[in-house]
């Protein structure tokens, strides 16, 4: 997969619009899927994604971080399912046009986010890693590896991501 | 937990101190104000945090982009200050958002 122009938003008076090829529609369906189901599970710190989906707000202090964690965790599990859901309805099965409201907007801004973070985990990520070069080498390593699917994944959803940002904002 | 300990000093010298002083002395360690802290990660992108900014706090675009840089070129940013209840839903806030938050006392 390449990090083309393959969906870009645009702002249209209340909506921001964007469209999808149809295998493109399908990959983003399945990360979402696949998003939805591991958010709705009980939180499993082991799991670094997870872990930094859901992190210590006192890092000084486990138990106070639990307790914190125990009160907000179901609710913020339940948000996170709702965002992945909302682009499941506004996103067609076969590809095509996409209109959102700013707060649908929001929710794939939010939802987009948490898949990068999940696959960022495994990624070995810093601020200066350039996917794009990443995903040249792993290419040339083994172009059907898990590796390469990763990273083209993660720039496909960057990209989403950043125009969808931008369409919304109005910067 | 750091911010329940205050320097060694500080107990054994409560003591002697007049009554007086030592509540003047709680009071300032139950004023210090709360924080939310936002932390650097290599995934979240600029333009997204600083959307996310002006989104959750009503902050104007320069001001979130400067919180943005801050946690880009120090490592974290002091977004949001206050009591600690309201800091916990902020930072729960930013977690829906994906963003890195804890709290803590300044």
């Amino acid at each position: 997969m390449s990090v083309g122009s393959q969906a870009l938003f645009v702002r249209d008076g209340g909506e921001v619009v964007g469209s999808f090829a149809p295998e493109y529609a399908v990959v983003l369906r399945q990360l979402m899927s696949q998003s939805g189901e591991l958010l709705a599970r009980p939180v499993d710190l082991d799991d670094p994604g997870i872990a930094r989906l859901f992190p210590d707000v006192y890092p000084d202090s486990d138990s106070e971080s639990a307790e914190f964690r125990r009160l907000t965790e179901s609710e913020l599990r339940t948000d996170k399912v709702a965002s992945a859901d909302t682009v499941l309805a506004t996103l067609p099965e076969g590809g095509g046009d996409v209109h959102l409201d700013d707060e649908q907007a929001g929710a794939w801004l939010r939802a987009i986010n948490d898949v990068r973070l999940l696959i960022g985990s495994r990624l070995d990520l810093t601020d200066d890693t350039d996917i794009a070069t990443e995903l040249d080498d792993a290419i040339m390593r083994d172009p059907q590896s898990r590796h390469v699917a990763e990273l083209a994944t993660y720039g496909y959803l960057t990209e989403i991501q950043e125009s969808l940002v931008l369409a919304l904002s109005g910067w | 937990m750091r911010w329940h300990h205050g320097p060694v000093g500080t107990e054994s010298g409560a003591a002697v101190l007049p009554a007086e002083q030592t509540e003047a002395d709680e009071t300032a360690e139950a004023d210090r104000p709360w924080v939310t802290v936002v932390w650097n990660d290599p995934v979240n992108l600029m333009t997204y945090v600083t959307w996310v900014f002006c989104t959750l706090f009503g902050y104007s675009r320069p001001k979130a982009e400067k919180l943005m840089l801050d946690v880009h070129q120090k490592g974290r940013a002091t977004v949001s200050t206050g009591a600690r209840e309201r800091m916990e839903f902020d930072a729960n806030r930013l977690h829906s958002y994906g963003l890195w938050a804890t709290v803590e006392q300044q």
